[in-house]
């Protein structure tokens, strides 16, 4: 019999306990690449936001305005390339609990966006129509709106001048992204539309996009603008967007610490569980080892066999658990697509995973191991 | 067979096999950490939740409102006048004190403090308030430094806030914009949001930010909690006014709720998931009790112990190791856990962070214990079944 074909053997002798064994390194490896998923919607996605766009805001806070004025000053620093305005409407439909992520902005800021794929037509619309709207495509599938659509959409800040907090909007576009990661759940309504109609904070900005000649040069061109406006009454405070995205997700708190423990806890819980499986299914075997040791099988084969098994468990166990991490994974993102646009189980912690169960199967199996190697068969035989 | 000497059996047989625990303790101790690990996971998490939903709601009063613009989402997004403030004040049921109507308007500035934990600049709420803003809220103490001197760039920071962010102490500034803030003392609530807050004179404020003499929402203190259908009457009735009225508590356990739903589902998923891993632990530990213990079970039987009474005892072994895990599990949650200071973004509300403590409460103490006890249990039933069904011959065959 080969080592390979009595590796196997001796796994299933127990089958239950093998079964049970395999399971719990399966949960233990599922709920790994879960939490895998959530960090990376909380963390890791920060990274596919582009380094090639700076943000400018009022150094205050997010929620003080700036100039109008500041667009065009901004847009002569050198090593800008362009500058978009942008207004933050706290928008919903109908009620209040529909929130939706609603931006007024204008062409610049459109046109800068190589992740926002709209159709020609729909830009050439946006330009023409006052009451242009673009919307995600997620967004889209919520509600059932298509293009064409007129949506009577209300503001949790702002009011209108005819009284209300309601603007009516025309859907121009629905925008997808060639960045899955995107997210596609906003809708973008132009500037002058909401400007013009609003009843205070009028010929102000939220923020402004800049984006760059040379994505290089950010921190150059964000000290520039802020020097510029250094004496004014609105300070600006620029970074690139992956700055302040990484910024906002820190003031969720810690999630990759949380994340972090509740894996460490998990792990440290199956490779208890392991390491008693080996522990046990190496006492039961003191005769047969004792055995295969007066047949000849020298030191390092024996302990092979003990640390294979142990490793053929958590490997087996992990790719079967992040197997189902991972269709558990595709088949929630739809659903949470809109509020975590980048919860995927990516390659990095898949092999991580493996990684973990190999050295998690080997820690777990090694003093088994030992204890074989030491086992002298004369005491073994007698024992058993 | 009367019910005495049924416990008496039962009791007989549980002690045995639990006598015999030491010689298993390597599979009994995974399983006690399996079930310690669950309750550790879950309890830690949901201790976010009760720390956050103590902070955010403790000081809500149902005869308190809170009023903001029509169709405001929340503070942020709402306006009213000063000439509505003075509406507001005089709506119905509005309790008076010796200074008027107790009613105070207020405003609030998001600002950014840098964040003692990671160095990032952090939403913070600057609170511009009158005299009145304590009659209010009744429970606030000043316990370093004084009070802000109205017509001065002066700040009371909650002590939640000193924690959690950088340079609040006593006699700092805070430079914010183009103006500068003197911490001039420290404020507490009994654990609630104000805690979480910067305090000063709404004039400067208002001047510092350009708001004109314009507030965001005013805090009133009805004459009883009854009074606030006649008060939001008085006021929706009014043609000038364009205002929703909402009585505090409820304004606070709303903002409260997409916070908790997340979670509580975030924590009981990951729980779960543990405890599969951990029953499948369980379960080889009672299987092999039960394995190590065949020769045992079946002398009881022949003996003349009835099968429910080694059914039960199997069982009842598994759900003590649960419940001791579950022990294990709260202790060392609370440990960890108890009182450790955050804080977060309060997204259904204000927009800014939240200074908390972790509570790991009774209730999470008792749901800890509850969850163990069930997962001992769900691990136990299978082997215990077997153990009970396993014919006497074959037990003693092993002699």
């Amino acid at each position: 019999m080969s080592w390979g074909r009595l590796l196997w053997a001796n796994l299933w002798r127990r089958r239950t306990r093998t079964v049970f064994t395999l399971l719990s390194v399966l949960s233990a490896f599922l709920l790994f690449g879960v939490l895998a998923a959530t960090h990376y919607a909380f963390v890791g996605g920060i990274d596919l936001v582009g380094d090639g766009r700076l943000i400018a805001m009022n150094k205050v806070s997010f929620t003080q305005p700036l100039p109008l004025a500041y667009q065009g000053k901004i847009a002569a620093v050198l090593g800008v390339k362009s500058v978009g305005k942008a207004n933050w409407i706290q928008g919903y439909y109908q009620e209040q609990r529909n929130f939706i992520p609603w931006v007024a902005t204008d062409d610049a800021y459109l046109d800068m966006f190589e992740e926002i794929v709209i159709t020609p037509e729909a830009r050439r619309r946006w330009g023409a129509e006052r009451t242009a709207a673009v919307i995600g495509a997620d967004l889209a599938k919520v509600y059932g709106w298509k293009v064409g659509d007129k949506v009577p959409m209300r503001s949790g800040i702002w009011r209108n001048q005819d009284g209300t907090n309601t603007w009516e909007i025309t859907i121009v576009g629905i925008y997808t992204s060639n960045n899955a990661a995107y997210d596609q759940g906003s809708l973008l309504t132009r500037y002058d539309y909401f400007d013009e109609s609003r009843t205070y904070g009028k010929g102000s900005a939220g923020w402004y996009l800049i984006q760059l000649e040379d994505p290089a040069a950010g921190a150059t061109v964000s000290g520039a603008v802020d020097a510029l406006f250094a004496n004014s009454s609105a300070q600006t405070k620029t970074a690139t967007e992956k700055a302040f995205s990484a910024s906002f997700a820190s003031q969720i708190g810690d999630v990759g610490a949380i994340v972090t423990y509740v894996g460490i806890a998990v792990l440290f819980s199956m490779l208890l569980v392991t390491a008693t499986t080996m522990a046990q299914a190496v006492r039961e075997r003191t005769a047969e080892l004792a055995v295969l040791k007066a047949l000849g099988f020298d030191q390092r084969r024996i302990v092979a066999m003990v640390l294979g098994e142990s490793v053929l468990v958590t490997v087996l166990g992990a790719a079967l658990g992040l197997g189902l991490a991972w269709l558990l994974v595709t088949g929630l993102y739809p659903a949470l697509a809109r509020f975590m646009p980048a919860f995927k189980l990516t390659a990095e912690p898949v092999a991580l995973g493996f990684v973990l169960a190999l050295v998690l199967g080997a820690l777990a199996g090694i003093w088994p191991a030992v204890q074989a190697m030491r086992l002298r068969v004369v005491d073994a035989l007698r024992r058993a | 067979m009367n019910i005495v000497a049924s416990i008496l059996e039962v009791s007989a047989a549980t002690r045995l096999g639990i006598s015999s625990l030491p010689e298993r303790r390597g599979t009994a101790l995974v399983a006690l950490a399996g079930f310690a690990g669950v309750v550790l996971v879950l309890t830690g998490m949901l201790s976010i939740r009760e720390g956050f939903a103590k902070t955010m709601r403790g000081n809500g009063r149902a005869d308190n409102v809170i009023v903001l613009r029509g169709g405001a989402s929340s503070e942020l997004g709402s306006g009213i006048t000063l000439e509505e403030s003075r509406t507001i004040g005089a709506g119905a049921g509005v309790a008076q004190d010796g200074a008027g109507p107790i009613a105070s308007p207020e405003l609030l500035v998001i600002m950014d403090v840098r964040k003692r934990s990671n160095g990032n600049d952090a939403n913070v709420p600057l609170r511009g308030v009158t005299e009145r803003a304590y009659a209010v809220r009744g429970n606030l103490r000043i316990v370093a430094g004084r009070a802000f001197e109205p017509g001065r760039n002066e700040l009371v920071v909650g002590i939640g806030a000193v924690g959690q962010f950088a340079g609040l102490d006593v006699g700092d500034t805070v430079r914010s914009g183009s103006v500068s803030w003197t911490v001039v003392g420290h404020m507490a609530a009994d654990g609630g949001l104000e805690e979480s807050e910067l305090w000063a004179d709404a004039k400067m404020v208002q001047q510092a930010y350009s708001r004109g003499n314009s507030y965001q929402a005013v805090y009133a203190r009805l004459e009883t909690e009854k009074a606030f259908d006649a008060f939001k009457d008085s006021l929706t009735s009014n043609p000038t006014l364009n205002i929703q009225a909402q009585r505090q508590d409820e304004y606070l356990r709303l903002q409260t709720q997409a916070m908790n739903a997340f979670i509580t589902i975030a924590g009981t998923t990951v729980a779960s998931l543990m405890a599969l891993g951990a029953i499948f632990g369980a379960l080889n530990s009672m299987y092999t009790a039960v394995a190590s213990r065949s020769r045992e079970i079946a002398t009881l039987r022949a003996l003349g112990f009835g099968r429910w009474a080694v059914f039960v005892s199997v069982l009842l072994e598994s759900a003590l190791l649960g419940v001791a895990g579950g022990l294990l599990g709260v202790a060392l949650a609370w440990l960890a856990f108890n009182g450790y200071e955050a804080s977060t973004l309060n997204f259904a509300g204000s927009f800014t962070q939240v200074s908390f403590a972790f509570a790991v409460t009774p209730e999470l103490f008792a749901q800890g214990i509850r969850w163990a006890l069930v997962l001992g249990l769900i691990g136990g039933a299978l082997p215990a079944w077997h153990a009970a069904r396993q014919p006497i011959t074959t037990g003693l065959r092993d002699l």
